[in-house]
């Protein structure tokens, strides 16, 4: 009974999101695009309803769809599907309401009709591959993502929107067909054979062969998620789509390229030589410094943000990394912890990423620009929305009672309890991971509270914020359910930890669950009750000993001069320190330049900074490629002399030579 | 019984924290010279402080005015888990330094609100130097972690590892000593009392505070020197007397004590700045790369000792 109904619900919600885009399609009117929207989260909330009962039936795997034509199940729901399908649907739940809310505000720039009819479509593309046990099935679901994604980045038309969608295409496209690549090297070309056949079939390939689909599933599945070298579309492309589906890119869609690259390193491959893991968790670690050290130094607010994305993307790649690491010096609980550090992590940054885009959408559409450089003060004119925002900074800086936290703190804490026992050289490994991830740390704190204080804190820099007002319910609604799932996350991270059955994790004391390692334990409510409580006791303190309301309002003292907003600490000036330390890694060029007031003055100039914030990865790794693709496809151009005879012949030498190749 | 040892450890800790920024400010002036203030002048300013009229600036928000509650609040917190007199309470080390952090947060977002340069600058530069100190916190830390075999920071004291069993851990107190100058804001990182605003950092960023904000503030700086002074000499030398039973004997023995033990601390804090200067801003990332190395040595030899 209750499998059928899992199955039943399942269904439902893959109907769902694909007929919402049938209906998307039906009117231009927006009350039609609002119906395809609401079914769509209703769709999504049933598929994380789905996967909450999956975990209570307590069943290993779940068939869903079977079919004799396509030799066996087709789709089918176990363990680690079900979680990813529980996190991915939940943020589409959010992303959808606040679509219906958002949307409405930009329907002079996008035509609202396609960006409905793709957002369903892409969402369909990707339940499509968390449920898929056949290569085909997950490519073809792979392919309606990357494809819908892709146009969903076009739909501003902006000459920017197009290069990046351009890059996007590139690279999603190399990514796929190296993805398609590794699955028929792996199942030896059977596409319909579930991914527990390929394990079996693979078990004969050569170390080398396995060598080849390992470095082509980490170009696949990471130049989806944007890991380095492969990331330079994640920063233009994520920005330039509408923010809801910024949202959806950064939050979900990411997760998705994960959960790919989880599922053949869990259930194909078998346990990997220990220097392969040494590369996943180097190009994660590289990633995530990469990541945050461009999200400090960024003043586009979406830019910002999609830097975050890629040093978070980083840091679960490196926890990945370090899982497999695990299994290979077979140090099984270190396993289990990073895995499951993967899984919070990944759900937590589903949650505040995806409501830190949506807020960002807020923000720019009170602000009508990206630029930190304009903005300043708007906490004056939405203040419960800034309360919000602020709530989502502190969980993605991984601070103590948030959500952020927990991932980060299982695996670091797991790292210190496993150092001790492993060799010399693993050590070093551990120890460098432990200092990158807190290094990191460190920086995307800075990032994320210079974003939220050169946005929200001090006066305003431009006229438009003067004129922002609170985001309607709707709006408000959704970032505030990002809120509190996250906050839910971050108090009841041991019973979510229970009801997914990595109980082990967790230690029962009294009352209180709170997680627990091999030495270490961290209560989450008892820390966080521990804060708002001190907190309280100060406030309460502060009244006994002081007057309640002994105050005057003045403006901020500026050595006795009047005072503007001109005045302020700007976000260039506020990163400046990291600038200045890491000037090495980023070799950007600051330029003063002088005009003269009067040309025939050389002592009155008016002068300003110039500061070029080149990307010096793309200049050395990628303008090389370019001018070589360029090079050599005028080479070719020489056979293109547009004689129909010479074509000809050249069809014959290729068919020849192919007769001999056979043979 | 552990929370009653926990809310005694506050109450001291709290009455004492402006006697130690007194103490150290009193041998600053007696080594330069100076006859120097009362060490209990502090309690007399923050007294006057909480009674005079607050100027709150047009240009700030509400977030101005959370500020000092949650920086305050997030201190008391550290007074409250540390081992410092009793031998704390759930002090995952990753916990521990997770709440300094957001101490530091909000005093950046409180400098930055004041919508002047000085705030900001004040700002910029407190959030690069902690966010920079993080992975320094963190290996220096698990550097103790490995030597003691556990994460608590209570636990590493209770576990009783002096100099004299196992002198390679000196490296990792070096880096805690260089931890704590930064976290505080005092030389080489920053002058405490200084008045000139290109070299300011903590006092930037609360310029725009005044009356009981200004001594909320100041009180959680007063409480942070304390803690460190205390944890810092509990990890020295940690079988010196903590308090495990109530009674009046052994809380007014561990009163004497920990006088005892700030006195010391401070008055070697007061040489130590006497006899340094500060450094650079843009000199900075020497210090901080500096205390990151010795926490590294401190952990990679406890790690090579473990095995041998």
């Amino acid at each position: 009974m209750n499998t059928q109904m899992i199955v039943f619900l399942i269904w439902f919600s893959l109907i769902g999101s694909f007929s919402a885009s049938i209906i998307a399609l039906l009117g231009r009117r927006f009350i039609i695009q609002k119906i395809s929207l609401a079914i769509l989260s209703i769709a999504a909330l049933v598929g994380a309803i789905s996967s909450i009962l999956f975990f209570l039936s307590a069943q290993a795997n779940i068939i869903i769809g079977s079919s004799s034509i396509l030799f066996g199940s087709v789709f089918e729901i176990d363990y680690l599907s079900a979680l990813f399908f529980f996190i991915v649907n939940t943020v589409i739940c959010i992303v959808a309401l606040f679509s219906i809310g958002y949307l409405p505000l930009y329907s002079k720039t996008y035509n609202l009709q396609s960006v409905t009819f793709l957002m369903a479509l892409f969402i369909f593309g990707m339940q499509l591959v968390l449920i898929s046990t056949t290569p085909i099935s997950f490519l073809a679901g792979w392919e309606i993502m990357s494809f819908t994604s892709l146009f969903l980045v076009f739909t501003d038309k902006q000459t920017e929107s197009i290069k990046a969608g351009l890059l996007y295409l590139i690279m999603t496209h190399l990514g796929a067909g190296a993805i398609l690549a590794s699955f028929s090297i792996l199942s030896k070309g059977l596409f319909f054979a579930s991914f527990d056949e390929i394990s079996i079939i693979s078990s004969d390939l050569s170390i080398g062969l396995l060598g080849v689909t390992f470095a082509l599933a980490v170009f696949g599945f990471g130049s989806k998620a944007g890991l380095w070298p492969f990331h330079v579309w994640l920063p233009e492309a994520h920005p330039q789509a509408p923010s809801n589906i910024s949202a959806l890119m950064s939050g979900v869609m990411l997760k998705v390229a994960l959960y790919g690259f989880l599922r053949l390193a869990l259930s194909v491959w078998p346990t990997l030589p220990t220097g392969w893991t040494y590369i996943i968790i180097f190009i994660g670690l590289i990633t995530a410094v990469y990541g945050v050290l461009y999200a400090v130094v960024e003043n586009d607010l979406k830019k910002i943000l999609a830097y975050s994305s890629m040093e978070n993307l980083g840091l679960l790649f490196s926890m990945v990394g370090v899982a497999l690491f695990a299994q290979s010096i077979n140090q099984p609980l270190l396993f289990t912890t990073a895995i499951t550090a993967v899984i919070i992590h990944t759900f937590a940054h589903a949650l505040f990423k995806s409501g830190l885009f949506m807020g960002a959408g807020v923000i720019m559409s009170q602000a009508h620009s990206r630029s930190l450089e304009v903005m300043g003060g708007l906490a004056h004119y939405m203040p419960k929305f800034s309360g919000l925002i602020l709530f989502l900074i502190l969980t993605a800086v991984a601070l103590p009672p948030f959500s952020g936290f927990i991932g980060e703190w299982i695996f670091l804490q797991e790292i210190i309890n496993t150092i001790i026992s492993i060799s010399q050289l693993n050590q070093g490994l551990l120890i460098t991971v432990l200092a990158t991830f807190s290094f990191v740390g460190g920086l995307s704190i800075f990032a994320m509270v210079r974003m939220f204080a050169l946005i929200f804190l001090a006066g305003s820099r431009s006229k438009e914020i003067t004129h922002a007002k609170e985001p309607n319910f709707l709006l408000s609604l959704s970032v505030a359910l990002t809120v509190i799932a996250s906050v839910i996350l971050g108090l009841g991270a041991p019973s979510i930890l229970k009801i997914i059955g990595l109980g082990s994790l967790t230690i029962n004391n009294g009352l209180k669950t709170s997680l627990a390692l091999t030495d270490g334990n961290y209560n989450p409510l008892l820390i966080g009750s521990l804060i708002i409580g001190s907190i309280i006791l100060v406030f309460s303190l502060r009244y006994i000993f002081s007057k309640r309301k002994f105050e005057r309002a003045y403006h901020t003292w500026d050595c006795g001069q009047p005072i503007n907003s001109q005045m302020e600490y700007t976000a260039t000036a506020f990163s400046a320190p990291i600038r200045f330390f890491f000037n090495i890694l980023f070799s950007f060029n600051k330029k003063i330049i002088d005009t003269r007031i009067i040309p025939n003055n050389k002592w009155m100039i008016s002068r300003h900074i110039e500061l070029n914030r080149k990307h010096i990865w793309f200049e050395l790794f990628y303008r090389p490629i370019a001018r070589l693709t360029l090079l050599l496809s005028t080479l070719v151009r020489r056979i293109q002399n547009g004689i129909i005879q010479f074509y000809i012949s050249l069809i014959v030498l290729a068919l020849i030579s192919t007769v001999f190749l056979s043979i | 019984m552990t929370i009653i040892l926990g809310f005694i450890q506050l109450v001291i800790i709290l009455s004492l924290a402006p006697f130690c920024i007194g103490l150290v400010r009193f041998f600053k002036a007696r080594l330069q010279g100076r006859r120097g203030a009362n060490p209990f002048l502090s309690y007399f300013s923050l007294a006057t402080l909480m009674r005079k009229q607050m100027v709150i600036s047009t240009n700030t928000t509400w977030v101005f005015r959370l500020v000092p509650y949650v920086v305050l609040g997030s201190t008391v917190v550290l007074a409250f888990i540390l081992p410092l007199i009793t031998f704390g309470y759930s002090s995952n080390l990753f916990v521990v330094a997770g709440i300094l952090m957001i101490g530091a947060i909000f005093l950046v977002f409180g400098g930055i609100d004041s919508a002047s340069a000085f705030g900001g600058m004040g700002a910029s530069r407190e959030m690069t130097i902690s966010a920079l100190l993080e992975p320094t916190i963190i290996i220096t830390l698990a550097g103790f972690a490995v030597v003691t075999g556990t994460s608590d920071i209570g636990d590493m004291v209770a576990a009783q590892i002096t100099i004299i069993q196992t002198p390679h851990i000196i490296l990792s107190i070096g880096a805690l000593i260089m931890i704590a100058l930064s976290e505080n804001k005092r030389y080489p990182i920053d002058n405490p009392s200084t008045h000139l605003e290109l070299t300011m950092i903590h006092e930037a960023m609360v310029l725009e505070y005044s009356g009981p904000y200004l001594a909320m503030l100041e009180f959680a700086s007063y409480i942070k020197i304390t803690i460190f002074a205390l944890l810092l000499s509990n990890i020295i030398w940690p079988s010196l007397f903590l308090l495990e039973s109530v009674d009046f004997i052994s809380i007014a023995t561990i009163i004497i004590l920990t006088i005892a033990k700030l006195i010391i601390s401070m008055a070697l804090l007061a040489f130590f700045e006497s006899i340094i200067t500060k450094i650079r801003l843009y000199r900075m990332q020497e210090y901080l790369t500096g205390a990151f190395l010795l926490g590294l040595a401190g952990l990679v030899i406890a790690l090579i000792t473990n095995t041998l």
